[in-house]
């Protein structure tokens, strides 16, 4: 009995200290976050015949964060659309193409925001420029601050995801409108080393 | 491709049929100038036939490889059709991420323009008077090549200007009549090197596939079917090219 409670006690102590030692979920992170491309995930999902949704990626993906003391800051992420992956390289090759994103046109995607608001505890939210196609759209996406931790040479690194959706006939990309759905949700997951101060 | 996908593609071939068939009537019944008439039914059924695959472009097309819309237009006033040839790869790839450079730009401009007045004068004689005929050839093996390069829009496109030619060359057919090869000549300048262009340039159609498509219209001969026979080989090598 004895043993039994000192057990629950330790394991008390234990979830408090674990609570009082992650400030980071609760006040706003403050730093200059460069992406870091190799751990970073762009993944996009859109609707096949009406019936599964198919997921894709993009491999190359660049930016910066940027969040000053209170909270606010700033985001600037591109994507190379020439590193569209769907695993079929002829589809990869069609989404390139005129029919799709028109990556010799268009080769870039981008979100732009000089608006990033803390909301409280992990929760950020960015309004900015969404460009894609060649077309410039304002949009606001919800950002979770997913952790902070330390890379392999010690420095400090932070996490960010966000998920939102588009409507592809937005952005001037009709083709295939039925048989491959309209609405592409697009989840950003982005890790980068905080710079030092 | 689906069922269903391919009745959408004859849906949309069945536009500019319809819209070049009307035209070609018209010629039937009242034009006497088969220029004319061979001219507006190839600009009409590509321009129906581009409305029903991805609308009527605006003025200036974000997406440039919509510009072939205003080629097709453009095609119809005859005098400024080799100063249009020019400019063409100029227009159609300044939007490029990755410019080709100047000096290819110069040099693509100065071989449309070359490549319209040598069609041109080509469809002038009696020697080219099926130029229709190779012509709807070339740009349906180039919708097959497109295809085979990624683009069905494209391909959509390049069936359009098959379908304008092809029109064309079954009225001189059914009409017992020659002639009417040089206001198609614009087209066969302006279209169908745009396409191969873009074909190249935006999609992965091969450099060497697009060349022989937007060339075949120079082997037409007097006769529609001796030219489709010549038309053949080039055209079926492009598309073995293009894989």
């Amino acid at each position: 009995m004895r043993k039994g409670l000192t057990l629950a006690s330790a394991a008390l102590v234990l979830a408090v200290v674990a609570l009082v030692d992650t400030p980071s979920r609760s006040a706003p992170v403050a730093g200059d976050v460069t992406v870091d491309p190799v751990h970073s995930s762009v993944l996009f999902r859109i609707q096949h015949n009406g019936a599964a949704m198919f997921y894709g990626r993009f491999n190359r993906v660049a930016g910066s964060i940027s969040v000053v003391e209170g909270g606010t800051g700033a985001l600037d992420l591109t994507v190379d659309v020439d590193s569209v992956d769907t695993a079929n390289e002829g589809r990869d090759k069609h989404l390139k193409s005129p029919d799709f994103f028109n990556a010799e046109q268009f080769p870039e995607i981008t979100f732009q925001s000089e608006a990033l608001r803390h909301l409280g505890g992990s929760k950020y939210e960015a309004k900015g420029t969404f460009s894609m196609h060649g077309v410039e759209k304002e949009i606001t996406v919800a950002i979770e601050h997913t952790g902070t931790g330390k890379n392999r040479q010690g420095a400090p690194v932070m996490g960010f995801e966000t998920a939102f959706t588009v409507k592809r006939s937005d952005y001037g990309m009709n083709f295939m409108q039925g048989p491959i759905g309209d609405e592409v949700r697009i989840i950003v997951s982005i890790e980068g080393a905080l710079a030092a101060k | 491709m689906t069922l269903r996908d391919l009745l959408q593609v004859l849906l949309r071939t069945a536009l500019p049929a319809l819209a070049g068939g009307a035209v070609a009537l018209l010629a039937t019944w009242r034009w006497r100038s088969r220029a004319i008439a061979g001219a507006s039914v190839v600009t009409v059924a590509y321009l129906a036939g581009h409305w029903g695959a991805r609308g009527v472009p605006a003025p200036l097309p974000l997406d440039h490889t919509e510009l072939v819309f205003h080629f097709a237009l453009f095609a119809l006033l005859l005098p400024l059709r080799t100063a249009l040839c020019a400019l063409m790869p100029w227009l159609l790839l300044r939007g490029l991420h990755t410019s080709p450079g100047p000096v290819v730009l110069a040099g693509l401009g100065a071989a449309c323009a070359g490549f319209s007045l040598l069609l041109e004068r080509r469809a002038l004689t009696m020697r080219g008077d099926a130029m229709p005929a190779a012509a709807a050839l070339a740009a349906a093996a180039g919708a097959q090549a497109l295809v085979a390069a990624r683009s069905a829009l494209l391909a959509e496109q390049a069936l359009a200007v098959a379908v304008g030619f092809g029109l064309f060359s079954l009225f001189q057919v059914t009409q017992r009549r020659a002639g009417g090869a040089v206001g198609t000549a614009p087209h066969a300048a302006l279209l169908l090197p745009a396409l191969c262009l873009c074909g190249h340039y935006f999609a992965a159609l091969p450099w060497s596939s697009a060349l022989l498509l937007a060339l075949t219209p120079l082997v037409a001969f007097r006769n529609a079917y001796v030219s489709a026979v010549l038309a053949a080989p080039p055209t079926a090598l492009a598309l073995w090219l293009a894989g």
